[in-house]
């Protein structure tokens, strides 16, 4: 029987004459039919709310399937009725006493999801009654059924007992019980200020215990529940690693992901390097297989072995062929494992990748082209041994003519350039033949500094900035400083050539031009060139500070909260969670006698300050669910504090760019002057 | 009797669109007729403030010159206006009649200084110009036939205009899209941002026109119930309200259109109409570039599967793996019950896959999803289940909480079999150079299980480590392989495994993946191709393609096809074959070439040539890698051998067990 039918829109007054037709409804197969019908209208976003009165009525036929949709109804509907949704409670008083099982815990359910208050308090009574039903269906029911109540009346929840209720179904003897009630605990303590979920070893050993007979998506609910064990006797942190090991293994990423979360967590623990090493060992299959998954998967799985490798590198580094492209990958896959190669990239494998980054650059989708260029340009600056094969691959794209290839590479260049001074110059003649085609100002500027550094070894440097010079005034910010530079870096190196460019470049610096920082600049040049040439040349140019790839590593601190939350959007977005989910609770590692020594700037000292003040006096390390935080009040600042920030940058920004996959999010730089720690430069954008 | 069906198609017209109407028809005859003066009808600040001519207000909006262009306008209005105020508007007649009026007041601030003093035709295109807006993937014809999207109408319409009107730019127009696009922005894009809505309907508005009684249909005003056009206010500050929580918020299946099929919120902190804001960002979005958008708080998770967009909501910072692999488990439990899942499916078992739905994911956490059990109190024959379900109920909560909660314990059949599928997929990727890249084998052991009661499986390959570990088999560890990751089913019992690598478990009843495998060691590749492509000057392109199969002559391989590009500027190819079939497929860019039966070491060759037309842009040919497709029977890449299959039951019956091997392409690419 084909229900497709019913997906038509249906006019309010028929159905309803249908619902009260007095005609013979034979096991009620008109009634389900038009209730489908109002189902499907429901889906379609069609008002059905008016037929409240009618549905309602209809709760009272024992069919299974009517109950089903009538419910379905009440979920919709209910909050906006909230006296219509009165008229059921005498049929969920009735269910949730039913002897059927099944029934009891769909009241419940139901009944959880319907947020008036009406229903709310006549749902707490049978509500703890089903927390000890004998069956363990409805008791895996119930435990949700706690975090549903939470979220619409947090005090009631905290204050009578139902969290006690939820502890003790910890040590229940079904799994999938024990599994329900770690994710509704865990969800509580993720949102009130007073609860704080902490598991002791004893507790913690209990749940991995549960874990061999759950379902896979228990098995993820307790293992994220493990990451509330702090570790206090040297060889717990080893223990309890070894144990959660074998989910590894298992076919469902979820699982997978959540046991690597909880095992990089655990090695903070640990106090021998080997038992990290070995756990290491362990963890590079799984990471691997999860590129054998759908693609989405793999994305998800891509971004978080970015994470994992950054801080323990030795994972992975003999797989880099793994994250050769495929030709047919989706772009967000292809991009992601760019990332990686170049992360994975060293002396042994540095050629095969750079042969695979230029069969990359060959390819059609810009944003690609642009980061494999610009990965070639990143691994001269990486790896010193290969600058000259970087180089002519380089050249060989040049050659190619297509513009933004073009200009992605005289970019890097300029890296290569800075990193290597007095190496390749050689190659200026070239770059110099695509001067016309240049139209991005990153490309600009690039070439523009090229020419003043070596304004003494290209013989007509004078001619090409007389070029650049024409369009002064309606270039970028940008490309106008880097023309004074170089203007006055030509005419120290060569005052007969450069005397006539740099008062015209200095006069349109100070006077035509609107931006501070670029009339500053012509200022102190002025100055400078009219009192003391020498100190001039001094400054100009002086000995640069050198460049490395080291400013594309994460912000340590950064990395380390993000691997507390792997496999989550945040260890996608490489963006800490508290700057895009309003008031969530921080995670940081929680110390103890064996945590390893953090050796961080001052950021980290700062959050475990907090941390002390928080926790202090809470109690022993016990499993203590309840313990009431004695400082909220400061934990309340916090929250409050991130939701000013988040507030304030919402003011700066525009909103066009909230959507995170804005245009070509990838791109980074390895200049030292636009080294942007901690704000990470090299994340996909994502501003709120 | 006619006069009163048309006075009841007339009530049927919404009521801000049937007082548009009735004003333009009454205002325009009346005005033709002379009863109206023209000159005291016109729009002119100066006479409104001046000489307080308020009507002037007004009557520009509904004035317009008879002919059959009238009969047009009167029509769009018509159309989407009620559709507008019916549909997009789910009859909250007060925000259309705010649209109205907003729009109004603006085109009636810039109408004069444009030259617009009649602005009927502002009014008509701002109402077209929101219907296309919210409707921008609908196809309109126009004119004869003409077909294209909704988003363009306004566009068409004026250019239309403009030409009739002999290319006078029909600036009231203008006026009406420049206004509806303000209100579009303010009232539906900046709130989906996240902003307030800075143009809420006025309070006096809900007061001048109460909620209507339309055919006895009660529309409700304002935004309590669905708010099926407005975005979502922006998450609230306040930290009781119940604006953000973990895990899954909603679940909704799209078709390829973008309309919603199945549509299900677990969590108060989003509203039905965020559904719509998927629709805009990915599904009428050409270019999306992630399976993951976030906008604001709200992450959206979509994987595409036939003609469907499987999609979830979270509003906190979620497990992303645990997301998408429920999506891809809700793919899975459709198959298994409806065969397939696509848009026919979902459309025809939709109360089905509601209950479903409930089961498997409660409060936005996957439950069991295990399609068998399911299948015991989930069916699509629903009477006879239902009893059932009543009678069974202990059992089936049992079973679908259990520690096997995959199996049902009263399985029984006449003759106990097992089936074993080794399906082996390679990878290939080969260097220009003729180098391999990478090559690896993604394995997967396929089992379908007869058997009855609770059986006890032991299960055995060829695993190095395994056999090294036993000394008796020292010797013949040169037949071995080495996995290098494996996964299991969840009736896998993993400790075990991990500690002496027996793969033991209790299957599920009939078909299931048993585990998957990886290795990259030894793999014998079934094919190797030795291309070899020389571009002639720049009109012609050679092709000599050399596959020689590389497994025992014994086997033959099965569906062989060879994918070779073709610049995008390929005029024609000739190409000819030694064996199987070639030709040129201008829709893929590639010459396919199809050898139906390949024996096993033999090879055999294409040649072709591609002639190329002219091209002005210097862009160089990427060069795609050729790909290759196969299915070899009784092989396997990796070498993999099931050694036995153990099966221990209490009642102790003898069982039948048959392996069959499998080795098929998977991205198996050359590059030249």
């Amino acid at each position: 029987m084909s229900d497709a039918k019913f997906f038509q829109r249906g006019k309010i007054h028929e159905l309803r004459l249908e619902l009260n037709s007095d005609k013979k409804d034979k096991n009620h197969t008109r009634k389900k039919a038009t209730l489908k019908k109002i189902v499907a209208n429901m889906t379609m976003g069609n008002d059905m709310s008016s037929l409240y009165p009618d549905v309602i009525a209809c709760m009272a036929i024992p069919v299974l399937e009517v109950k089903k949709m009538v419910y379905l109804f009440l979920i919709n509907y209910a909050k906006g009725k909230p006296e219509m949704a009165l008229e059921a409670i005498p049929t969920f008083r009735r269910d949730v006493e039913d002897p059927n099982p099944m029934i009891r815990a769909l009241a419940i359910r139901t009944m959880g999801y319907i947020h008036v208050d009406k229903v709310t308090t006549c749902l707490i009574q049978p509500l703890r009654h089903c927390m000890r039903d004998q069956d363990p269906y409805v008791r895996k029911t119930a435990a949700v059924c706690v975090a549903k109540l939470f979220l619409q009346d947090r005090h009631l929840v905290e204050n009578a007992g139902f969290i006690e209720l939820l502890r003790d179904m910890l040590v229940d003897s079904n799994p999938s019980v024990v599994a329900n009630a770690v994710a509704a605990l865990t969800e509580i303590s993720e949102r009130s200020d007073h609860i704080q979920l902490k598991l002791n070893m004893a507790i913690a050993s209990k749940l991995v215990t549960a874990l061999n007979e759950c379902s896979e998506w228990g098995q993820t609910y307790i293992l994220e529940s493990l990451m509330f064990v702090v570790p206090q006797e040297p060889g717990d942190a080893e223990m309890l690693a070894e144990r959660i090991a074998p989910r590894l293994q298992h076919a469902n990423s979820a699982v997978v992901l959540t046991a690597v979360k909880v095992i990089v967590y655990l090695m903070n623990y640990m106090s021998k390097d080997e038992d990290i090493a070995n756990m290491c060992k362990k963890l590079s299959p799984p990471l691997v297989t999860l590129l054998s998954s759908g693609p989405e998967v793999q994305y998800v799985g891509l971004r978080n072995i970015l994470l994992v490798v950054q801080k323990h590198p030795d994972i992975l580094k003999n797989d880099i062929k793994i994250f050769f492209c495929k030709y047919n990958d989706p772009i967000y896959v292809k991009m992601a494992k760019l990332e990686i190669m170049f992360r994975l990239a060293s002396e042994h494998n540095v050629e095969q990748v750079l042969s695979e980054l230029k069969e990359y650059a060959t390819e059609i989708d810009v944003d690609f082209v642009r980061k494999a260029v610009r990965s070639i340009g990143r691994l001269a600056v990486k790896i010193e041994s290969t600058a000259q094969k970087c180089v002519e691959a380089l050249l060989e794209l040049i050659q190619t003519k297509v513009n933004y290839v073009v200009q992605e590479s005289i970019v890097v260049i300029k890296d290569i350039f800075r990193k290597y001074p007095n190496q390749y110059e050689s190659i200026i003649g070239l770059l110099c033949e695509n001067l016309d085609n240049l139209d991005e100002p990153e490309a600009k500027a690039a070439m523009i500094w090229i020419i003043g550094q070596y304004a003494d070894r290209i013989e007509n440097s004078d001619e090409l900035l007389e070029d650049f010079l024409f369009t002064f005034l309606e270039e970028t910010v940008e490309v106008q400083l880097a023309l004074l530079t170089a203007t006055v870096k030509l005419f120290i190196k060569r005052p007969t050539a450069g005397q006539e460019l740099v008062p015209r470049v200095l006069k349109w610096a100070t006077e035509e031009v609107d931006n501070p920082d670029l009339r500053d600049r012509g200022y102190i040049y002025w100055r400078l060139l009219s009192t003391d040439v020498a100190a001039a040349k001094a400054v100009v140019l002086s000995e640069k500070p050198h460049i490395s790839t080291e400013t594309d590593n994460m912000d340590p601190v950064l990395l380390e909260e993000l691997l507390m939350h792997i496999a989550s959007l945040s260890a996608i977005y490489h963006k800490a969670p508290t700057t895009f989910i309003p008031h969530c609770k921080p995670r940081f590692l929680i110390p103890s006698p064996t945590l390893r020594r953090q050796n961080y700037g001052p950021g980290r000292l700062i959050h475990q300050d907090s941390y002390e003040h928080l926790y202090s006096n809470n109690g022993e390390d016990e499993f203590d669910a309840t313990a009431k935080q004695p400082h909220h009040q400061r934990l309340s600042y916090h929250e409050q504090s991130f939701e000013q920030v988040a507030e304030a940058s919402i003011g700066n920004q525009q909103y066009y760019e909230q959507k995170i996959n804005a245009e070509n999010p990838y791109r980074t730089d390895t200049t030292a002057a636009s080294a942007n720690k901690g704000g990470g430069v090299d994340l996909m954008s994502f501003d709120l | 009797m006619a006069e009163n069906e048309l006075l009841a198609a007339y009530k049927s017209i919404p009521i801000v669109t049937r007082t548009l109407l009735t004003a333009t028809i009454l205002l325009s005859v009346s005005l033709t007729l002379g009863v109206v003066p023209f000159y005291y009808v016109h729009l002119d600040w100066s006479l409104i403030i001046y000489k307080f001519q308020l009507h002037r207000l007004f009557t520009p909006f509904f004035i317009s010159s008879l002919g059959f262009n009238f009969l047009f306008d009167l029509y769009f209005l018509f159309t989407y206006g009620s559709q507008l105020e019916s549909s997009t508007y789910a009859g909250r007649s007060v925000d259309f009649a705010w649209f109205v009026i907003f729009t109004s007041i603006v085109s009636a601030i810039i109408g004069p200084y444009v030259g617009a003093y009649f602005l009927f035709q502002s009014l008509l295109i701002s109402v077209i110009c929101l219907w296309s807006l919210s409707n921008p993937e609908r196809v309109v014809s126009f004119m004869f036939g003409f077909q294209f999207k909704a988003i363009y109408f306004p566009w068409v319409l004026i250019t239309y205009t403009s030409i009739m009107s002999g290319a006078i730019i029909p600036w009231g127009m203008l006026v009406g899209v420049a206004s509806a696009h303000l209100y579009y922005f303010l009232n539906h894009t900046y709130p989906a941002m996240g902003g307030p809505n800075l143009i809420p309907t006025p309070w006096l508005l809900h007061k001048l026109l109460p909620p209507q009684e339309i055919a006895g249909a009660r529309f409700t005003g304002g935004g309590t119930t669905e708010n099926v056009y407005r975005a979502p206010a922006p998450a609230a500050g306040d930290i009781s309200s119940p604006t953000h929580f973990a895990m899954i918020s909603a679940f909704f299946i799209y078709n390829q259109k973008g309309e919603v099929l199945i549509s299900r919120l677990y969590r108060q902190d989003l509203k039905r109409s965020i559904a719509d804001i998927f629709r805009i960002q990915v599904i009428s979005n050409t270019d999306v570039r992630s399976p993951i958008i976030t906008l604001g708080s709200t992450s959206f998770f979509h994987v595409r599967h036939e003609n469907l967009y499987i999609v979830a909501l979270t509003k906190w910072n979620a497990n992303a793996a645990l997301i998408f692999e429920f999506c891809y488990r809700v793919i899975n439990i459709g198959r298994s019950y409806f065969g397939k899942l696509d848009e026919e499916a979902v459309k025809a078992n939709f109360v089905v896959i509601y209950e479903l739905l409930d089961e498997v994911l409660d409060f936005g956490y996957p439950q069991n999803s295990e399609a068998d059990t399911l299948k015991m109190y989930i069916t699509t024959e629903s009477v006879k289940s239902e009893r059932a379900i009543m009678e069974d109920s202990a059992r089936i909560t049992i079973q679908a909480t259990g520690a096997t909660s995959w199996r049902r314990s009263d399985v029984k059949y006449r003759k106990n079999e097992a089936f074993i599928d080794v399906i082996e997929s390679v990878n290939l990727l080969l260097s220009v150079q003729g180098n391999v890249l990478r090559s690896d084998v993604a394995g997967q052991i396929m089992m379908r299980a007869y058997l009855s009661g609770t059986p006890e499986c032991k299960f055995g390959l060829n695993d190095k480590i395994l056999l090294e570990k036993d000394p008796s088999n020292r010797r013949r560890t040169s037949n071995t392989v080495e996995i290098d990751d494996c996964q299991f089913h969840q009736c896998v019992k993993l400790g075990k495994f991990d500690s002496d690598r027996n793969i033991s478990f209790i299957p599920p009843d009939g078909e299931f993946e048993l585990m998957r495998y990886r290795t990259s060691d030894n793999i014998n590749l079934p094919f190797k191709v030795h291309p070899v492509v020389t571009e002639i000057g720049k009109s012609k392109i050679e092709y000599r393609i050399l596959v020689k199969a590389n497994f025992s002559s014994k086997l033959n391989a099965n569906g062989v096809v060879l994918n070779i590009p073709t610049p995008l500027n390929t005029a024609g190819v000739t190409c000819s074959v030694s064996a199987g079939k070639a030709k040129y497929v201008p829709a893929e860019n590639s010459i396919v070439w199809k050898i139906p039966r390949f024996q096993g070491q033999s090879e055999y060759m294409l040649t072709a040539e591609a002639n190329l037309t002219a091209m002005t842009h210097k862009k160089a040919w990427s060069r795609p890698p050729i790909s290759m497709d196969f299915q070899v029977l009784m092989f396997t890449s990796s070498g993999l051998l099931v050694r036995f299959l153990k099966v221990f039951e209490k009642s102790n019956y003898q069982s039948v067990k048959w392996v069959r091997y499998m080795t098929k392409a998977g991205n198996y690419q050359i590059r030249f």
